[in-house]
């Protein structure tokens, strides 16, 4: 696969980032991305407790990727009171928001309140399905990977958009 | 990255059936704790399902995040998703409309990329 060298920017939260370890794309998302985080969000990673017996695998490559500047860590110059009003204060995906707006670059978050958020201030966003979705349809990856992908994580996803999502493979 | 911190203790008395308490007596021993050990690992264990169940409806009336969940519980980000993920509880993205998610990444690759990607057959 040849990809462009110049890539974008995309701005993750916590979620997406452990779901695209999770299902093994991190390397094909670099490939058109080059990640930033904000503060609050590598906090959100990289904490665990003493429950986890082992360094969980996103965590471990998390700190390598940052260690080799491939993940970056930034933070929003300031926050809208808009903003802090609709997404829980001090949480990462706020940060994340807020920094997609300044840079004006895409944010990844799998979570439903701030994403309509994105979508009611025209902040370009998306999820992890969508991402899937969109490999598929330029045919980075096959349908059978898709849906081998999406069995990995797929207690977590809605059934109904999942259901929405086989339809647009069709 | 977290270190288990060591909190003072209070005394709390509390009566028990005979039955119960020999019960307990019992079972601590066969768990090598003693009597107080057993029971204050019982009583931890139901604030902790009382606490995850709280933050399971919170998260699923969209009250809260996964972050304020996992706050709630005394838990890492990543340990309340896999509590959501174990309970096949889904995340809250029901609402989103997939056709802006992918209009968002289209737009942001051409935003900077040529997106001249070929796939290698």
């Amino acid at each position: 696969m040849n990809y462009s060298t110049k890539k974008s920017l995309a701005i993750l939260d916590t979620s997406f980032y452990i779901h695209l370890v999770k299902i093994d794309l991190i390397d094909i998302f670099l490939n058109f991305y080059k990640i930033i985080v904000c503060s609050k969000v590598k906090e959100e990673i990289t904490y665990f407790t003493h429950r986890d017996l082992y360094l969980p695998r996103d965590i471990e490559l998390f700190l390598k990727l940052k260690k080799s500047d491939i993940i970056r860590i930034e933070n929003p110059i300031k926050i809208s009171k808009s903003l802090i009003s609709e997404i829980s204060s001090d949480s990462g995906e706020m940060y994340a928001i807020a920094l997609a707006q300044e840079k004006n670059s895409i944010v990844f978050i799998d979570n439903g309140r701030p994403y309509k958020y994105c979508l009611k201030n025209k902040i370009l966003c998306s999820n992890i399905v969508e991402f899937l979705l969109y490999l598929y349809k330029n045919k980075v990856i096959t349908k059978r990977e898709i849906l081998n992908k999406i069995k990995i994580i797929e207690n977590t996803l809605p059934k109904e958009y999942l259901l929405e999502t086989y339809s647009k493979m069709d | 990255m977290s270190s288990q911190k060591s909190e003072t203790m209070k005394v709390k008395t509390l009566r028990l059936k005979d039955s119960v308490s020999s019960l307990i007596t019992t079972i601590a021993k066969e768990k090598n704790l003693s009597d107080s050990e057993y029971i204050r690992s019982l009583v931890e264990k139901d604030i902790f399902k009382f606490k995850i169940n709280k933050a399971i409806n919170a998260y699923k009336k969209r009250e809260i995040n996964i972050s304020k969940g996992a706050k709630i519980i005394g838990v890492s980000y990543r340990e309340f998703l896999d509590i959501l993920e174990e309970r096949a509880v889904p995340l809250n993205m029901d609402d989103f409309p997939i056709d802006y998610g992918l209009a968002s990444i289209e737009k942001s690759l051409s935003l900077t990329v040529k997106n001249k990607f070929k796939k290698n057959k």
